[in-house]
């Protein structure tokens, strides 16, 4: 299984970039089509909400498969603090990230923050959402 | 958010439909905004076409959402005409917006398919 590492710069028109780069990654690991429909929005997602953050300098995101589950870890330095799931506006974005994946975790940095959110997905169909 | 992105429609005097092509994003989210905000403004019925779209993304669900409960308040009505199956599909269900928005699901393919009854002359050429 081959993992994804990519950096973005913090811009809006990258984000097409980020989405043709993982379902890539997930095509050349064969992953199924609802995996990949979920994984790109969710990457796609989590990479919206860190490049827009205040002082952003980059966005980091790697990938990787462990047996049967995808690993997904966006990463991003500056003010990145991404919002508590909602149906909000600001926390729109990561309620569908919520349930496009099994697992959600955000983990804060301290001082010069670097904030990383690990997701995690079984492969295959998802049979509960409200997960 | 280019002409090409979104093709708009007017079956009658105040009916207006929005076909959305390709991806529809944070990107465009401004202009989508702006777009569907005149569209409700001005018409009576609404209809968001995204049986072209190949991909949305929160914010755009968001200002279906905001355009959604202004045609609400305004007394109008506002629909979404979505493929029967696919991404755009998924993303409503997974949104839990099925029950939300009216959605009008057409069986057949994108832009080629037969409209849903209703719908026959809601888009021309």
């Amino acid at each position: 299984m081959r993992s994804l590492t990519r950096t973005y710069p913090c811009r809006l028109d990258e984000l097409s970039a980020c989405r043709v780069d993982v379902e890539t990654w997930l095509l050349e690991n064969d992953a199924d089509e609802e995996t990949r429909e979920a994984v790109v929005l969710a990457a796609h997602e989590l990479v919206a909400d860190a490049v827009t953050a205040e002082g952003c300098v980059g966005v980091h995101v790697t990938g990787g498969f462990l047996d049967s589950e995808i690993w997904l870890e966006v990463r991003a330095e500056g003010a990145w603090e991404p919002p508590a799931p909602s149906y909000d506006e600001d926390g729109f974005g990561i309620e569908l990230v919520n349930r496009l994946m099994d697992q959600v975790k955000v983990v804060a940095g301290e001082g010069r923050a670097s904030t990383r959110v690990l997701a995690r997905r079984t492969c295959g169909p998802k049979i509960d959402a409200d997960v | 958010m280019t002409v090409s992105d979104v093709e708009i429609t007017h079956p009658s005097a105040d009916e207006a439909v929005a076909r959305f092509v390709g991806e529809h994003d944070l990107q465009t989210k401004a202009a989508t905004s702006e777009l569907l905000a005149d569209l409700v403004a001005r018409f009576a019925r609404v209809t968001v076409d995204l049986r072209d779209a190949t991909f949305i993304d929160s914010s755009f669900l968001h200002c279906l959402l905001v355009a959604d409960r202004q045609a609400k308040t305004d007394g109008k009505r506002f629909d979404l005409l979505v493929a029967a199956t696919g991404n755009i599909r998924n993303v409503l269900s997974i949104a839990d917006l099925e029950d939300v928005l009216e959605i009008v699901v057409a069986d057949g393919p994108p832009a080629a398919g037969p409209l849903p009854d209703g719908f026959t002359q809601m888009i021309s050429d």
